[in-house]
């Protein structure tokens, strides 16, 4: 068991995971500060005991993703992609993140909490609240879908 | 897909300091507010109020859910001052009549079960005291919002000239803050949902405080049941008054209060009537007849539709998938496929398909209905028999391309997770295979590791001869999504003649090897094969080497080395180097040369194609029909044949240039076979060795591909003429840019239109380079 984190400390430690996975999911950083802000606030007031650091970090990422869930449904963001490339530092990273958000949004989570944050199939599935089978199908659509985005990128020719 | 490269840009986004100061100010001063309800089961079915006078109509008819708490901030009256009744005021509890109960019976006479009912009914009793205290908690704003409702204060003086110490206008009407309600449904989407909610409708108007039946007649708790759609709770039926609270009002100065006791309490009371009701005699929906023979039948005809079963034998299954009650499981003999199939919404939908093992012969099953939300995929099982003892299957989704099938990933049967699965194995997925029953250990399908996999697939590899035809088929696929990342985990060994050998040990018996024609070209070529030991090649002492050079050698196409260097000197650019075809980079560029240098045939054959195309600039095909290859000569200045004319080797057929996108003077050659493109260099007879940079310090080397990208790239993102001129003089700081020109349907485009879909020319470096693409 562990008692949970300060909000400083617990910003400091969960609070770009947290955004990165919002921004991708909402596609812009003012929903996204929303989505973050209401995950902490969860976090200070309802959180449970946690059994360890891992068990914090993924009950946070499922309160935001779920948070995410209801932004999208109330709210229907836009997605910016000005603001989610100039959150990346790189260029190359800039195109990456345009081609990803060109993915429908259940799509570009599951491959951030699969393939950036390294959960699971299953712990993805717990996460997102589908089956393993369901994710692994989004998954294998979402890689695609990615592949095709960032690769019409490049130009035909020499 | 490069998931290193996705990894690495999303773990790039780091939260804005500004952000995080924010965020825990907020956090600590309590400024932050919950944005929405805090449980995903628990949910708030706000309803628009247009009128207090509405108000009354709706609430006697049942549904008039008024939900807001007392307003506790910004000036607004603070709980105590409200709390003034107690629970002695209550002074009758009328409950639930049959006659309440026939108003919701319609819904369920549509077809909706009393089991589902029940269901709904016994998931909010399951509702702790706790998660519905947690409502009061909600943020007003947010129902305020969702009711559509602005609540303003107003001069007391302007409500019938008496003076309320809280008075405020709605945008439907007068109300009074004590508004008291809540209303919580059970149930996901598509579900049955009961719904239950408390209300009070202390309206500020005097006449109606005059009225103590009316009054008496709005507060309560109403239960109604409905189906949630699109996040939406949609009624079905229910609504009049299934529980019934009178109160006594209390006018204490000039404000009337009620208490309205509509805690757990209140609510479990009317749930558990409620399901007195349901469970007793009382006709509430229509039996819940389960999945039915007919229900059965009705797979069976779905089955048949969509799939190749030739006989299906069917049974019905209680039994839990995911959660659900209900399913119907249909097993093939042939293939022992199993659908299972659940009834939602009184239909049957197939919602999995699993293979069993013990299968024979290899055969498909084709399946249309598989659906991952609003996804559907075409879905099919393989299985492979090599008629030994091993029998293994394997599930396997594939889609159709030209009447080929690849196969595009493989499906659980609860145990192996595709991406644990290395690129070449799920490339020729078929080939392997294992025995579900070996790998499910203690029954718990756990996913398994790679090195598990790779054990198991040892195990239960499927001892397949390599023959020559199978080498061809193999190698006849697209092995262009391989690439040397993919064996990383192998020890690669040159033996010689660009062939490598690749070998993987698993625990000394057996050793995976896969061959290739590497280097810049990992891709082609690469196959992989199992050899067992009856085939009389002993793997460790060379054999298979040995089999492969000569296979090579014997096999390799008429077409290698065939083509003559199509210039005179230059060499293969460091950015013009084949990437299997990736980023629309169809061949590989010869650069070094100057803008009109003698472009060669590269082998006897009729010009197929001789003009302009987009990106390529001026373009000349040759078909070659001797070596059944086509090769082809991209971004000329000029070109001096033209469509159908026979040409010899050496003939001079084109000048070098830099048109369409080019990234400087360059002879682009590309190579097709059947129309796809392939690695130009095995095919080109040698490969002079040259100065890929241009005499530049590699270090200090400038991608000349930068600049013309970075222009492409500007003009594509920017919306209109105006922006993008804009843009590009931002970019172009050394003025390298002489000019862009837009048309559309060949006529010029100057105003500030879109630039989307417009033709671009952009000519740089004093016009002595262009290029030209469709925006």
């Amino acid at each position: 068991m562990q008692s949970p984190l300060g909000i400083s400390a617990a910003a400091e430690e969960y609070g770009s995971m947290l955004y990165r996975i919002c921004l991708v999911s909402l596609g812009n950083a003012a929903d996204a500060e929303d989505a973050v802000q209401d995950a902490f606030l969860k976090y200070i007031q309802k959180a449970p005991a946690f059994e360890s650091g891992e068990h914090e970090k993924a009950w946070l990422i499922r309160v935001a993703v779920n948070t995410c869930k209801d932004i999208i449904k109330h709210r229907r963001p836009q997605v910016d992609i000005d603001t989610v490339q100039q959150s990346v530092p790189e260029q190359e990273s800039g195109e990456v993140m345009a081609a990803l958000m060109t993915l429908p949004e259940k799509f570009r989570t599951v491959l951030v909490l699969h393939c950036v944050e390294g959960y699971s199939v299953a712990e993805t599935a717990k996460m997102i609240n589908k089956s393993p089978s369901a994710v692994k199908m989004r998954l294998q659509k979402a890689r695609k879908l990615f592949e095709e985005a960032y690769g019409t990128n490049g130009t035909e020719g020499g | 897909m490069d998931e290193q490269l996705l990894k690495r840009s999303v773990q790039s986004i780091e939260m804005p300091e500004d952000m995080k100061d924010r965020i825990i100010e907020n956090c600590r001063s309590g400024e932050a507010k919950p944005l929405f309800t805090p449980k995903k089961r628990l949910v708030y079915m706000p309803m628009a109020v247009t009128a207090c006078v509405c108000v009354l109509v709706v609430a006697l008819a049942g549904v008039g859910i008024w939900q807001m708490k007392t307003l506790s901030e910004g000036g607004s009256p603070t709980e105590g001052t409200h709390d003034i009744g107690t629970q002695e005021d209550v002074i009758n509890v009328i409950p639930i009549s049959d006659e309440d109960l026939d108003t919701m019976v319609p819904a369920y006479k549509s077809g909706y079960y009393r089991s589902e009912i029940v269901d709904a009914i016994d998931n909010l009793v399951k509702m702790t005291e706790a998660e519905i205290n947690e409502y009061y908690g909600i943020d007003t704003a947010y129902l305020l919002s969702g009711l559509n409702i602005k609540l303003t204060p107003i001069d007391p003086a302007e409500v019938d000239g008496i003076t309320y110490p809280y008075v405020f206008r709605t945008d439907g009407g007068w109300g009074e803050t004590y508004y008291d309600t809540n209303a919580f449904t059970y149930g996901e989407e598509g579900e049955i949902c009961v719904y239950i909610s408390k209300f009070a409708v202390p309206y500020s108007i005097p006449k109606l405080w005059s009225d103590k039946e009316q009054l008496s007649t709005i507060s309560g708790v109403t239960a109604a049941v409905g189906r949630r759609e699109d996040g939406d709770w949609q009624k079905l039926g229910g609504g009049k008054y299934q529980y019934r609270v009178e109160f006594e009002r209390k006018l204490e100065q000039d404000t009337l209060y009620f208490n309205v006791w509509c805690d757990y309490d209140m609510i479990s009371k009317v749930v558990s009537e409620i399901k007195y009701k349901c469970d007793s005699s009382y006709s509430w929906g229509v039996p819940d007849p389960g999945i039915t023979d007919a229900d059965v039948d009705e797979c069976l005809k779905l089955i048949a539709q969509n799939s190749d079963f030739t006989a299906v034998d069917s049974d019905i299954y209680d039994i839990d998938f995911d959660g659900s009650d209900e399913v119907l499981v249909l097993a093939d003999v042939p293939f022992r496929a199993i659908c299972v199939f659940e009834k939602e919404n009184g239909k049957m939908v197939q919602t999995d398909t699993f293979g069993m093992g013990s299968l024979s012969g290899v055969e498909t099953l084709k399946l249309h209905t598989y659906s991952d939300d609003d996804e559907k995929y075409p879905f099919f099982i393989f299985h492979y028999d090599n008629g030994g003892a091993m029998k293994c299957d394997v599930v396997a989704a594939i889609k159709p391309a030209d009447g080929s099938y690849t196969v595009e990933y493989l499906l659980s049967f609860g145990t192996l997770t595709y991406t644990d699965i290395p690129e070449p194995f799920t490339k020729e997925f078929y080939r392997i295979g294992w025995n579900k029953t070996d790998i499910a250990m203690d029954g718990d399908y756990n996913d398994i590791s790679k090195e598990e996999f790779l054990e198991l697939y040892a195990k239960y590899r499927v001892y397949e001869p390599l023959t020559l035809e199978k080498l061809r088929e193999i190698c006849s696929g697209d092995p262009s999504t391989l690439s040397w990342s993919d064996f990383e985990q192998f020890e690669c060994r040159e033996i010689g003649s660009g062939l490598y050998i690749l070998e993987y040990n698993i625990d000394g018996t057996y050793t995976l090897l896969i061959g290739g024609v590497p280097e810049d070209e990992p891709g082609y070529m690469i196959f992989f094969a199992l050899m067992a030991e009856e085939q009389g090649i002993d793997i460790r002492e060379g054999g298979l080497e040995d089999y492969l050079k000569r296979y090579i050698s014997e096999n390799a196409p008429a077409a290698y080395g065939s083509l003559i260097w199509p210039t005179d000197g230059g060499c293969i650019g460091e950015w013009g180097h084949w990437d299997g075809g990736y980023y629309g980079h169809t061949g590989i560029d010869i650069s070094g040369i100057e803008t009109g240098a003698p472009v060669y045939a590269g082998a006897d054959g009729v010009v197929a194609y001789a003009g302009w195309k987009a990106n390529l600039g001026y373009y000349v095909e040759i078909y070659h029909p001797d070596l059944g290859i086509t090769s082809c000569y991209a971004h000329n200045s000029v070109i001096y044949v033209s469509e159908g004319q026979q040409v010899t080797q050496g003939e001079r057929i084109a000048g070098a240039g830099s048109t369409g996108v080019a990234y400087g003077t360059c002879v682009h050659i590309a190579v097709k076979v059947n129309g796809e493109n392939v690695n130009p260099r095995k095919y080109l007879s040698h490969i002079p060795e040259g100065d890929p940079y241009g005499g530049k310090d590699k270090e200090t080397y400038q991608d000349p591909a930068e600049f013309v990208f970075g222009i492409q790239h500007i003009i594509q993102e920017s919306a209109t003429v105006e922006k993008m001129y804009k843009a590009l003089a931002e970019f172009d700081t050394e003025g390298r840019i002489d000019k862009v020109l837009l048309s559309f349907d060949g006529k010029p485009v100057t105003d500030g239109r879109i630039v989307q879909g417009l033709y671009c020319e952009v000519y740089y470096d004093n016009e002595a380079s262009w290029f030209s693409f469709n925006i």
